[in-house]
C-alpha cells in the first residue's frame, strides 16, 4: 500500500510542481527495483542509522510548517479529523520521498535539499487538501487505515 | 507597524532546513520587533471564545507533537486520535471538553 500510494502521489503532484520534478526521476529510479515494502523499511532503518536524530529534526520541520501555516487557524478544511488527514498526508509524503531519495545518499546536505524541495510543494500549495482527497479516493478514510502508511 | 504573535521562515528554504537539522533541540520562540514594509501579515478577526479555544487547541497539539517520550509515528497517531475525538465529541469552542479529551488520551497511553 505504501509503495502504491507513494508512487501514485509522485506522479500525481510532479506535473504541477517544478520543485518535485527535480527529485522525482531519482526517486522513481530508486523505486524501480523495489517490489515490496520491506525494502522501504530497510532504507528507513539505514537512514535512521546514518542520522540518529532524524525524528527530532523531522519534528522541528513539522512544527515549523504548522507555525508557517498559522495552525490551527488557517487553511483548515472539513472536520478536525479531516484536517488531521491533510497534516498526516504531508508527514507521510515527505517521509516517503526523503527515505526513497536518500537510499543511496549519505550527506546531510542531500536531506536538507530534499526537504526544502518537498516543502515548496507541501507549504506553498493546496497540497494537504489535495492529498486528503487522494487518501479518501484510495479508501484510506480512517485512522486505522492510514496506519498502513506509517513508515 | 503591524504586530503579530508568531512568525517563522518557510521550510522551502534550504538554509532554514539546514538550521533545523543543525541540532536536535526543540524549536523555541524569541520575541523581537519586526517591521513589515511591503508584506502585511495575515490578520484574523475571531470572536474571543474562538480565539481562546484555538489557542488551547494549538498548545495541546504541540504538546502531543513535542512529546519525545514517544516515537514520531506514535505522536502522529495520537494527534489523529485527538482530532478525531474533537470531531466525534463536538468539542469546538469547549475548552473544558478539549482538555478532558487530551487528558483521557494521555491516561490511555500511560495505562494502556
Amino acid at each position: 500500500m505504501i509503495l502504491e500510494i507513494g508512487t501514485k502521489w509522485l506522479n500525481e503532484f510532479s506535473p504541477s510542481s517544478k520543485a518535485l520534478q527535480t527529485i522525482v526521476p531519482k526517486v522513481l529510479y530508486n523505486l524501480e527495483s523495489v517490489n515490496d515494502a520491506t525494502v522501504l523499511a530497510k532504507w528507513k532503518d539505514s537512514l535512521y542509522e546514518r542520522f540518529g536524530e532524524f525524528d527530532c529534526w523531522f519534528e522541528k520541520i513539522l512544527q515549523n510548517h504548522l507555525i508557517f501555516k498559522d495552525f490551527p487557524i488557517n487553511y483548515r478544511f472539513g472536520t478536525y479529523e479531516d484536517y488531521f488527514f491533510g497534516i498526516f498526508s504531508g508527514y507521510f509524503f515527505a517521509k516517503f520521498v526523503a527515505i526513497c531519495y536518500m537510499a543511496d545518499k549519505t550527506e546531510k546536505s542531500d536531506l536538507a535539499d530534499v526537504f526544502s524541495l518537498l516543502y515548496r510543494l507541501i507549504g506553498h500549495t493546496n497540497f494537504e487538501f489535495n492529498a486528503y482527497v487522494l487518501l479518501k479516493q484510495a479508501g484510506l478514510n480512517s485512522l486505522d487505515k492510514i496506519k498502513t502508511l506509517m513508515l | 507597524m503591524t504586530t503579530c504573535l508568531e512568525c517563522c521562515c518557510s521550510n522551502s528554504c534550504e538554509k532554514v532546513i539546514e538550521l533545523l537539522l543543525n541540532s536536535p533541540e526543540p524549536l523555541t520562540f524569541s520575541e523581537q520587533e519586526i517591521t513589515f514594509e511591503k508584506i502585511r501579515p495575515t490578520a484574523y478577526h475571531l470572536p474571543p471564545e474562538s480565539k481562546d479555544w484555538l489557542s488551547v487547541l494549538k498548545e495541546l497539539s504541540y504538546r502531543i507533537l513535542l512529546n519525545r517520550s514517544l516515537s514520531l509515528n506514535s505522536r502522529l497517531s495520537m494527534f489523529g486520535v485527538f482530532f478525531k475525538e474533537i470531531t466525534v465529541q463536538k468539542a469546538q469552542k469547549q475548552i473544558g471538553l478539549l482538555n478532558r479529551i487530551f487528558n483521557d488520551l494521555n491516561f490511555a497511553i500511560a495505562f494502556p
